[in-house]
């Protein structure tokens, strides 16, 4: 663990831009067709519960990386095990980010510049920042949040003054409550609620713990309302056969955008939105890998920096022979196979041992 | 020291000029003259079968750029080119265009009546919609009685481009006439095989001396030979044209379709007389609900428009507000005409214009997901209840015609 602190506000800042970071920008829970707002603040809502969760383990080990306290929760065996596997499990998921913004940059913009060419350069940027350490990475999720939010609100507004969005598209709302339900559980929960459990590696940092988990909270809800409320916009200028055919849905929303024929093509502003929410993303994923086995391996972060966000490259290559491998994997293996246990049911058993085990030494005493 | 820190400047001005090389983007630079811009498209049955001719109407940026009266070239250029798929009839251009095709600034698509007729004409825009530089928000259009090809390649006179023009006209025509639908390539890939609606495009047909299209002559006269007009709405069912609207029945499809940004409408002054009055609309808002009663659909359209008198070529007391009255009931029984009669023609072909099937998805998704498969035996069934009201706020500048008898 880095000697380094991080204000409330930067907590909020980066946990904003991770949330926001691919859901935005992709089609996110159209699986539930015209009502996936409803199926996204659904998701929401469980990844709130799920939040607790961690947020219960963090007041038990204020002090401590979920891979610290694993190991006293579990014994050493078993919770370097645990520890182990988190790692893994943070690389993967951050080469799947990785590889999730190099397609569709390789898609959208740089037909035929290779997708390692695309995604060495987001990783140079990476390990370039966790080599600098996260009071660094808080203070670029400052700075970015306000270029983010511009992009953002400009988007909306010069969307409303064009004339494109048609509510009628969102009707009939929630047509079909099991439909709605499944896509909110788990695969919104998972991704991108779920993936708060990288944040235990952050907690620790926080300078002032109440204050802190607040502000995480907040980001996070806040941001589900914004992804929500994207997903709203783009069915309602696209219509929701579009939107679900579309991996990119957001740019077509944008490049919609014409007021009065005079302010057109803004698509870059869907390319801004993209990089930088896919940048912290990825690097939150990586910092999380490599402080974590600093931490199991006794090692120092900036050792570890280069070789393992050399891995997430080469395996956000590996990963997937084309695209459509790719988003079936995220859809259909990865929610039920990885995210679930690694972010609920690992987490349950461990606050359940751990009050156990506080419940049982205070006996003892 | 100091030493260590020039070093280190020196080593980070190296980095960073060394960091310029991966701003350049290599791989996909382009260069803005090694590119043709294509304005139009058109699309033509081929003698060979299950191959399409596919024209381009292309910009000469020397002519456009140049803005000199005596230049001989035209301001565009067309090109035709057969292919299975239009992407195939696009890189095949290459063997006849020295520059590359950019598709950025297409302004309209046009498509054969003939095509369309035969249906499957409307699965060309695929490749509109996947590719990244693709933009999906400019209008289709159907040549009616003519070939695709004949329409672009058409000389306009006041703008040089003929796909401007094309596309200028529509629109223009759309906001002050109200007979023109502009439909979207987006609507298009929404709605062409979806259940509950039906697409319609506006056809496009040639004037004048057709032998003259296309030559620099048939501009070079103030009343120019061989040019387009914009000419009723296709009806489509599914994927295939069924019939044309012209006239009142197309602007009763605008009408009901809520696609009405302005209009003129003309009607007697009176009940027994031949005398001309027209109300100009200015805005109409349409309404569809729908409900099933006894297992068929009944739709309630309702229809409020408000406009003002534009002329009125008669002896009428326009002060009196009763009269007024009756020139809006005159003119809503008009509207609800137009309407009935682009229903009909819409019942008769089983083409859904309207969307009364999105109405019901609305209404009722229950009921929806069991008729979906056979809408179109529903819909004809289906009881349309019409109600349109039209406001006429004022009568312009003046209050009483001076056709008036005056005491």
């Amino acid at each position: 663990m880095e000697n380094a602190r991080i204000s409330p506000f930067q907590l909020f800042c980066l946990v904003f831009l991770f949330e926001l970071g691919t859901a935005v920008i992709i089609g996110l829970g159209m699986e539930a067709k015209q009502d996936a707002w409803i199926a996204i603040l659904i998701g929401l809502t469980i990844g709130i519960i799920v939040l607790f969760i961690y947020g219960g383990l963090y007041q038990h080990y204020p002090d401590a990386l979920l891979t610290t306290y694993t190991k006293q929760i579990m014994g050493k065996t078993i919770g370097s095990l645990i520890s182990f596997l988190y790692i893994i499990y943070f690389i993967y998921i951050g080469a799947r980010v990785l590889r999730d913004i190099a397609t569709l940059l390789q898609i959208t913009w740089l037909q035929r510049t290779p997708i390692l060419v695309i995604s060495m350069v987001l990783v140079l940027v990476t390990i370039y920042t966790i080599f600098h350490g996260v009071e660094v990475l808080a203070r670029t999720g400052e700075i970015y949040l306000f270029v983010y939010l511009f992009s953002t609100l400009v988007t909306v507004v010069f969307l409303l003054f064009s004339d494109v969005i048609n509510l009628q598209k969102l009707l009939p709302v929630a047509e079909d409550w099991r439909l709605i339900l499944k896509t909110a559980f788990p695969v919104i929960s998972t991704f991108p609620f779920g993936e708060m459990i990288a944040f235990t590696m952050f907690l620790p940092y926080l300078n002032n713990r109440r204050k802190g988990f607040r502000y995480g909270l907040m980001a996070m809800i806040l941001s589900g309302v914004l992804i929500s409320f994207t997903i709203a916009m783009d069915i309602a200028s696209l219509g929701g056969t579009m939107v679900g055919r579309s991996p990119f849905p957001l740019l077509t929303t944008m490049g919609k955008i014409s007021v009065n024929t005079f302010i057109q093509r803004l698509d870059i502003l869907a390319c801004i939105i993209l990089v930088i929410g896919g940048f912290f993303k990825i690097t939150i994923f990586s910092y999380a890998a490599i402080i974590g086995s600093a931490d199991l391996f006794k090692l120092s972060h900036k050792k570890l920096t280069l070789p393992l966000a050399t891995i997430t490259l080469l395996l956000s290559i590996i990963i997937a022979e084309n695209t459509s491998e790719h988003f079936k994997e995220g859809l259909k293996i990865v929610p039920y196979y990885i995210q679930l246990p690694m972010q609920i049911g690992i987490p349950i058993i461990l606050l359940c041992v751990a009050l156990l085990r506080k419940r049982l030494l205070k006996k003892t005493y | 020291m100091n030493k260590l820190i020039t070093y280190s400047k020196k080593g980070l001005i190296g980095i960073w000029i060394s960091l310029l090389s991966l701003t350049t983007g290599c791989w996909d630079y382009q260069e803005l003259n090694d590119y043709g811009f294509v304005m139009a498209v058109g699309i033509d049955k081929s003698h060979k079968k299950g191959e399409y001719l596919y024209t381009f109407q292309l910009v000469n940026p020397g002519v456009i750029t140049r803005n000199a009266s005596g230049s001989h070239a035209t301001p565009i250029a067309t090109y035709s080119q057969t292919g299975r798929t239009k992407l195939e009839a696009i890189r095949k251009m290459s063997q006849q265009v020295s520059r590359r095709l950019f598709f950025s600034h297409l302004q309209v698509f046009v498509i054969s009546e003939e095509i369309l007729r035969e249906g499957a004409a409307l699965k060309v825009f695929d490749v509109t919609d996947r590719d990244p530089q693709g933009r999906i928000n400019f209008p289709v259009l159907a040549a009616r009685n003519t070939q695709a090809y004949k329409i672009i390649s058409a000389l306009t006179p006041i703008d040089d481009i003929s796909a401007n023009e094309l596309k200028n006209k529509i629109e223009t025509s759309k906001d002050v006439w109200g007979e023109n639908r502009v439909t979207l390539i987006e609507e298009v890939i929404e709605n062409v095989l979806a259940s509950g609606r039906d697409i319609a495009i506006s056809g496009v047909e040639l004037t004048g001396d057709s032998k003259q299209i296309g030559k620099a002559e048939s501009i070079l006269q103030t009343r120019a030979k061989g040019q387009t007009k914009l000419k009723g709405i296709a009806l489509f069912n599914m994927q295939n044209l069924v019939q044309w609207a012209d006239d009142e029945t197309a602007r009763g499809i605008m009408f009901g379709s809520n696609k009405i940004r302005g209009a003129a409408l003309n009607i007697n002054c009176s009940k027994n007389n031949n005398h001309h009055l027209t109300v100009i609309v200015n805005y109409s808002k349409t309404k569809i609900k729908a409900k099933i009663t006894k297992n068929r659909p009944t739709i309630d359209m309702n229809i409020a428009a408000e406009g003002r008198i534009g002329e009125a070529e008669c002896p009428i007391d326009l002060e009196n507000p009763d009269v007024i009255h009756e020139l809006e009931q005159r003119t809503s029984t008009e509207i609800k005409k137009e309407v009935e009669l682009a229903l009909a023609m819409g019942k008769k072909n089983q083409s859904d214009v309207f969307g009364f099937g999105d109405a019901i998805h609305q209404a009722d998704p229950k009921t929806w997901t069991k008729w979906k498969t056979n809408w179109k035996k529903y819909y004809p069934k289906s009881q349309v209840n019409i109600h349109a009201r039209i406001f006429i706020r004022t009568t312009g500048l003046r209050t009483n015609p001076y056709m008036k008898e005056r005491d």
